[in-house]
């Protein structure tokens, strides 16, 4: 279960804390890295595979899927980092065709599967659509990450970003969207 | 705001109630324009999901270039003449040793520095599925987490009732890393010979195997049936059948 010092620790996370962010990779990292080294993977798979879940553990902190610690911060990097692992075994072995082998089962496993894990590489698509992201300006950058990657609601965006009124979140939500739609509409084709 | 809008600020931020799951499914079968609103939303999703996501991982990135570059140039100046010293003592050690271990060579050797366990693949455990209680399932449990003879135990009892090939794979990997280097031979000279879809792998398992066995011709003959096939551990292979000739 999860120590007091734990529960600062991911309240900090939760509040977008920078100095918290640096903690937990460095306290985590070591245990992780032990961990891993049980799967036949090189040096530098394994520290991409704990970059990759700890992106992923704080990604689902900021999103609100996780809301409260069942089990302490290295477990869930953990039970999340056997996903990233697998997806490297994989990769590399052609037969593994079923997702993951979990060594013993963990109480967070259920909620883990609800977790936004997932980090494939973009569709040329998207890719195009990220060139043009990138490009637009401040404001809708942020407006566009509060909604899609913390997954606030409206209500949410207008305290954060000290809007007015929920209307005018939504219109300028909106007017970021078709920014970007006409974007790719004008776009040369690919 | 139409309906649909709403719908779909709903969506994103995840807080669609089971009619509305209902009601946006139905709208995504039958409504073009819909549809496309919502594959576009979800595509900036993707972008804006990648866009962090990479941002952060740089910043762990830089956070690994801290850990490994600062404290080391600090002691740099301090321990130089000492690290020389020792690195020179280290290199006579590693050269005693390379050339103890390459006068002797023994097949322990080049099974230890080759072997690992093939890691199970095939089964998912499922997550928190606590009622599960298949062979399978057991079996692959127990394999896990390096109990071999249990493993052993389902998977042989599991192969009565099923007739999936990789069963016996991962039986002669049971065997093998029991230390039961017979048994685990004839598993894995089963796959080979029934064209399993493990064949390349159980030919690199049974050339280990034989090493145990001291049955270094036969090893040979698997390590280069194995280059023939040339899909699986090629290098590795052909640098353990250098070693063998």
């Amino acid at each position: 279960m999860e120590n007091h010092s734990d529960e600062t620790l991911f309240q900090a996370l939760k509040e977008g804390s920078e100095s918290a962010f640096k903690k937990v990779y460095e306290e985590n990292r070591e245990l992780f890295l032990n961990f891993a080294r049980r799967y036949s993977l090189a040096d530098e798979e394994v520290l991409d595979a704990y970059q990759d879940a700890y992106v992923s553990l704080y990604e689902n902190i900021q999103n609100g899927k996780l809301t409260t610690l069942k089990s302490a911060l290295s477990t869930y990097l953990i039970s999340i980092g056997k996903y990233k692992i697998m997806e490297r075994l994989r990769k590399r072995n052609k037969h593994t065709n079923n997702e993951l082998l979990l060594n013993n089962v963990e109480e967070i496993d259920d909620e883990i599967e609800a977790f936004d894990i997932d980090n494939d590489a973009l569709s040329p698509e998207q890719k195009l659509l990220k060139k043009y992201f990138d490009t637009l300006g401040e404001k809708c950058q942020k407006i566009l990450k509060l909604f899609y990657y913390q997954q606030y609601n409206i209500k949410e965006i207008m305290a954060e970003g000290n809007y007015n009124s929920e209307n005018v979140v939504k219109s300028q939500k909106s007017r970021c969207l078709k920014t970007l739609k006409e974007a790719i509409k004008n776009a040369p084709k690919l | 705001m139409t309906d649909k809008e709403q719908l779909l600020l709903k969506y994103f931020d995840g807080s669609l109630t089971a009619d509305e799951k209902v009601n946006f499914n139905q709208f995504l079968e039958s409504d073009a324009e819909f549809r496309t609103q919502f594959e576009f939303e979800k595509d900036v999703k993707s972008v804006v999901r990648k866009t962090e996501n990479d941002s952060l991982k740089k910043k762990l990135q830089g956070f690994e270039s801290e850990l490994s570059g600062a404290p080391s140039q600090k002691k740099q100046n301090f321990w130089k003449p000492l690290s020389i010293a020792a690195s020179i003592a280290l290199l006579i050690g590693i050269s005693w040793f390379a050339f103890n271990s390459d006068v002797f060579n023994g097949t322990e050797e080049m099974y230890a520095s080759n072997y690992e366990k093939y890691p199970n693949t095939v089964y998912t455990i499922t997550r928190g599925d606590a009622t599960d209680e298949s062979l399978e399932r057991l079996a692959f449990e127990a394999y896990e987490t390096d109990d071999f003879e249990t493993a052993i135990t389902y998977l042989t009892e599991l192969k009565e009732k099923t007739r999936l090939d990789y069963v016996d794979f991962y039986l002669g990997q049971a065997y093998l890393a029991n230390g039961d280097y017979l048994k685990a031979t004839e598993k894995f000279q089963e796959i080979i010979s029934i064209n399993s879809e493990f064949k390349d792998e159980g030919y690199w398992y049974a050339a280990l195997a034989n090493l145990k066995l001291e049955q270094e011709e036969e090893a040979e003959k698997l390590l280069e049936q194995l280059i023939k096939m040339g899909t699986y551990k090629m290098n590795e292979a052909a640098e353990l059948l250098e070693k063998l000739n």
